[in-house]
């Protein structure tokens, strides 16, 4: 019986460049041309990562892989790092909490629960989330809206709303959103 | 050697997602965020440990790479499921017979019903936030933590969340 502690090549890689996630990340936001498109931001960010890292297990003895296998450790190791750094990015650039906090903090002095619901998102109020929301999934072809009229859309609406169901009844799950 | 950690490691995902199923159904009054993250903690190492005595030898770092990355592409998964309002949405059209729903409704059920009053409620119970008259204001750690907010989104560029 025993743990084996050896570290393949392309693992040691991923694991140096998936930490330093944010350096690249932090490049693409200084990019006017992705001003304020912070999901394709970080999709940027990304890609650059990878290629590194590529390019390092390619050329780089230390982090030269033994077989395929080592290459597939290694990228699940790096996709993992990039999924840690997707949900602190999530809650930085979506979080409906944090931005609560934030409207709470740039008040300087207590609200009410009508006053936040005002001021959420530097004045933009709290119905900036359903425009966003429904405009999303307008977008996508999900839903269709019609002044008030909300309306399912076909295929798109209906396999991501049964999709969502199927998986709330496996999970045994009794309360979402 | 490595073939076999990533093996192990997909065998041990599969273990989490069962126990977990068991687990959300037997403390599905206890929030499912720490039932999650919970399952994912316990049984790591359980059965790290099993499968160094049944196969004699294990790569610990192929196995953690395999169990966690597939651990968070599921919580990612999981997390879009429990707090989605977007899904939410659809599935209420779903749900509707004519597959139609008024926006004013959802604004007012979920924007400034349960979600809002949950999010409220979710930062007085960690303690960044406290009630006085009717009125929120943040505690000295939710202050903290909304500096350390502000100035990471300074850094990173984001104008606003939301």
């Amino acid at each position: 019986m025993m743990i084996d502690f050896s570290m393949p090549g392309p693992l040691l890689a991923a694991l140096v460049l998936g930490f330093f996630i944010p350096i690249p990340l932090w490049f693409m936001t200084r990019l006017s041309f992705l001003h304020e498109r912070n999901p394709v931001q970080f999709l940027y960010a990304v890609i650059l990562t990878f290629g590194v890292w590529f390019l390092a297990v390619s050329f780089v003895p230390m982090f030269a892989p033994g077989g395929l296998e080592d290459w597939l450790v290694g990228g699940m190791a790096l996709a993992g790092g990039a999924l840690v750094y997707l949900e602190i990015w999530g809650l930085m650039s979506r979080g409906y909490t944090l931005s609560v906090i934030a409207t709470l903090h740039e008040a300087r002095r207590p609200l009410s629960a009508d006053e936040i619901a005002r001021n959420y998102r530097g004045g933009d109020g709290l119905d900036w989330i359903m425009r966003h929301r429904l405009g999303g999934l307008e977008a996508a072809g999900m839903v269709n809206r019609n002044d008030d009229r909300v309306t399912l859309q076909a295929p798109g609406g209906f396999f991501v709303a049964r999709l969502y169901r199927f998986c709330i009844q496996v999970l045994g799950l009794r309360s979402t959103g | 050697m490595i073939a076999a950690g990533i093996i192990q490691g997909i065998i041990a995902f599969f273990g989490y997602v069962a126990l977990l199923l068991l687990l959300l159904r037997a403390f599905h009054k206890v929030e499912a965020t720490f039932v999650v993250l919970l399952a994912a903690l316990f049984i790591y190492p359980v059965l790290l440990a099993i499968f160094v005595v049944l196969a004699h030898s294990v790569n610990f770092w192929v196995f953690s790479t395999s169990y966690w990355f597939l651990v968070l592409s599921f919580l990612m998964g999981f997390g879009a499921i429990y707090k989605s309002l977007s899904l939410r949405m659809l599935l209420t059209l779903l749900e509707t017979p004519t597959h139609e729903h008024s926006a004013e409704s959802f604004r007012k059920e979920y924007i400034f019903g349960d979600s809002f009053n949950n999010r409220l409620q979710l930062m007085v119970d960690q303690g960044l936030a406290e009630w006085t008259d009717d009125k929120l204001s943040l505690t000295i750690r939710g202050a903290n933590w909304a500096n350390r907010l502000i100035i990471l989104q300074r850094v990173f560029g984001i104008m606003r969340s939301g």
